[in-house]
């Protein structure tokens, strides 16, 4: 427990006080269950993650940075919970909540709880969502294509009709584009396209799956997940796809990374001995 | 309320076993007629090369275009979105999920031509499981393919001959398999369900009428002795008997030092548990081979509960991918299974256990070749692959072929009788044998894996 404690003050003050930070990865959870989606709150002081628990088996948890306590972040919830996301001012975020047999719902809450709107979409199974920055509509994935709906008329417009999957779209910080993953032309690739659809480009070729993409918040590189090398690692591009870079070399399962508002570091899902936690890793520049 | 007819053990995070274990380990076990006549006597003992076995039950049926038998050269809306991997065994290729897997496939070999006669779950899963389709509709099937062997197999006096590392008897949202045990032989020759958390916790069901003794209560002899009464006249209630018998297993266990070891997965060095990934799965892997040293015969692990990968409340990630089917692969079930299951072979084959292990993964079928306009894949029975390792059975092999685009076999279709065959036969029952129980009649061994 010392040794988490000392972890953790070294933590906030990395990234409370801005204190230049050099690798190794530092680990900010300690449980090891299964894990997803972790983002940092805009403010940057507190993580929101996903974990695999008994019941229900998916739950949100939030990490304060300050002290380390991780609590539920809805602990009344009954159902399972998962895949947080929040607007740039951070006082909405969304949520989804897995309702029943196939199907779920999108939350749109704001942090102090006051509103709470329930989104059903035309098809079951809303996936992946991402709130625009100006919190006036949420992108997801739906039955393989792109869907961006608008949270003030509920209009929903499909961004892709591509064949192949689509999946895990992230808006970018000035909110004009999503990046995306597709199959169309083989295995999982990153590709763009505007928030209100138009011209799609691919940024990715390369051999195995590109996945679970986010935007740096200066909106200049994208990190993601990839296989290219023979298991899931970390890589970071620059915007237009150029500038390849490998965050992760360990021989066990880095996953699902998102941005720290410093665009410095990255905070992934990362195997070790089993035990999948959170920790935080420097981008190489 | 604790829950003290809970074993419980708990990994190297360091909660200890309840002191319930210690109280039963002092009180005699019970005897009652009633119990005597419902205790399955082994009748004249089977032996084969597979000393024990364990069926990997992947619940909900697995795509078998996205796991073992990918289909690259097919147009977009079948391949699918994951590219292929070599594996050891020459022209043989798996999709990029499993790389573990692949690295070890001189350990296992593949059926490419399973075929099931259901393309609903419950049905599909109790004719898997048993071998056959029940006498009337979704009902009055044969035996587990664990129930024989537990009938057969004169097993260890304090362990289960057939126990189910499961979350809960099998389901899906139209309700519960019915062929997952003794089907018709009765209750006695269910499953002894244990249930193993993603925490290397593990809990027998069958003791949950101990719960609300209080510790202290457990530890005076006289108090547990009465409980223990009432607990048995309750079960004498006829309706009672199948409980009553998994009760006094799980009883007969916890008094058994062997037993009790066995089921403790704190024992497992964290470097051990760490392999086979700290999931309920991985773990219930990992229970499996300690089971496997303790001279059970027969082994089920089951992936989830309920059938449905999304399930509100009772979500717990099953393979039926109807949507989801790549993000689930991709994120959660890919990663899982090939964690698990590679450090299952490692560790049988590292302790010298898999020639005498049979190691057998497969779900109740396959999923369409064809993705849907959900984005998923649906219910497939016509053609689906099954894993095969050890006990006999030659590793490296591919046994049968799908064709180019995975609908259907281009062999002989593989029938669940005679995978009920060929795992009964690796344990030492006979196709005589088969005949004398009335058990699939005109099966066929699978002896191109052999």
């Amino acid at each position: 427990m010392t040794g988490r404690r000392s972890f953790l003050a070294a933590l906030a003050l990395v990234l409370i006080e801005g204190i230049a930070y050099a690798s190794p990865p530092v680990q900010l959870t300690f449980d090891g269950r299964v894990k997803r989606g972790a983002v940092f709150v805009p403010s940057g002081d507190e993580i929101v993650f996903a974990v695999r628990e008994t019941s229900p088996s998916l739950v949100l948890k939030r990490l304060k940075i300050a002290d380390g306590t991780v609590t539920r972040l809805h602990p009344q919830a009954g159902l399972p919970e998962t895949n947080a996301t929040f607007a740039a001012d951070g006082k909405t975020y969304a949520y989804l909540e897995l309702t029943g047999n196939d199907a779920v719902v999108v939350h749109i809450s704001d942090v102090k709880h006051t509103r709470n709107d329930v989104l059903k979409f035309s098809q079951p199974i809303p996936w992946d969502p991402c709130i625009t920055p100006d919190g006036k509509a949420v992108v997801v994935s739906l039955d393989g294509q792109i869907v961006r709906r608008d949270l003030g008329s509920n209009a929903e417009q499909a961004l892709t009709k591509s064949a192949g999957s689509n999946n895990w779209p992230h808006v970018s910080p000035d909110g004009r584009a999503v990046v995306f993953c597709s199959s169309r032309h083989g295995d999982y690739e990153l590709y763009t396209i505007g928030v209100d659809g138009g011209a799609e480009r691919r940024l990715t070729e390369s051999p195995g799956m590109d996945g679970h993409p986010s935007w740096s918040p200066d909106g200049r590189k994208i990190a993601f997940t990839s296989t290219r090398d023979g298991q899931y690692e970390i890589y970071v591009i620059d915007a237009d796809g150029s500038n390849p870079r490998r965050v992760t070399h360990h021989p066990e399962r880095d996953d699902f990374a998102a941005w720290h508002s410093d665009g410095q570091k990255l905070l992934i899902v990362s195997e070790r001995d089993g035990r999948q936690d959170l920790y935080l890793v420097e981008v190489p520049q | 309320m604790i829950e003290v007819g809970s074993f419980r053990a708990q990994s190297h995070a360091g909660i200890s076993r309840r002191a319930f274990v210690q109280a039963a380990f002092a009180v005699p076990f019970l005897s009652t007629a009633n119990a005597a006549r419902a205790v399955a006597a082994a009748e004249a003992p089977a032996s084969g090369a597979a000393k024990s076995v364990i069926l990997l039950w992947l619940w909900g049926g697995p795509s078998h275009v996205d796991t073992f038998d990918p289909k690259p050269a097919a147009p977009v809306e079948i391949r699918g979105p994951f590219s292929t991997i070599a594996t050891r065994t020459t022209g043989v290729r798996f999709t990029e999920l499993f790389p573990g897997l692949a690295a070890r496939s001189h350990l296992f070999s593949l059926v490419r031509s399973n075929r099931n006669l259901s393309n609903e779950h419950c049905l599909a899963g109790s004719i898997a499981l048993t071998g056959a389709p029940g006498d009337n509709g979704d009902d009055g099937y044969g035996p587990n393919m664990g129930s024989v062997v537990q009938r057969l197999h004169a097993g260890r006096n304090d362990l289960p001959p057939f126990v189910a590392v499961t979350q809960g008897r099998l389901g899906s949202a139209l309700g519960v398999m019915k062929g997952y045990g003794g089907g018709k032989w009765g209750q006695a020759y269910d499953p002894f369900d244990v249930t193993c958390r993603d925490t290397s916790e593990v809990e027998l069901p069958a003791l949950r009428l101990l719960d609300g003794l209080g510790t202290d209560r457990l530890n005076d002899r006289q108090e547990l002795l009465g409980h223990l009464d009432r607990v048995e006249r309750l079960a004498e209630h006829a309706s009672y008997a199948g409980w009553n018998l998994n009760f006094r297993r799980a009883y007969r266990l916890l008094t058994s030092p062997e037993g009790k070891r066995a089921f403790d997965l704190s024992r497992e060095s964290a470097q051990t548990q760490g392999a086979y990934g700290r999931t309920i799965f991985g773990q219930s892997c990992l229970l499996a081979r300690r089971l496997v040293e303790a001279n059970v015969p027969y082994i089920q692990v089951n992936w989830s509960k309920w059938v449905e990968s999304i399930f509100g409340a009772q979500t717990d990630f099953g393979w039926d991918t109807h949507r989801l089917n790549f993000e689930f692969l991709a994120d959660h079930h890919g990663p899982i299974l090939d964690r698990a299951v590679s450090a299952l072979l490692d560790d049988l084959d590292q302790r010298g256990l898999l020639k005498s292990t049979l190691v057998v993964a497969l779900g109740e079928f396959g999923r369409t070749p064809k993705i849907s306009k959900d984005g998923g894949r649906d219910h497939w029975p016509q053609c689906y692959c099954s894993l095969w390792a050890g006990a006999g059975i030659q590793p490296g092999r591919v046994v049968g072929a799908s064709d180019e685009r995975g609908y259907e076999p281009t062999t002989a279709a593989i029938n669940p009788d005679s995978v009920a065959a060929t795992i009964l036969r690796q344990t030492g029952v006979t196709t005589e044998r088969l005949a004398e129980l009335r058990l699939l009649p005109n099966s066929h061994v699978i002896e191109d894996l052999l």
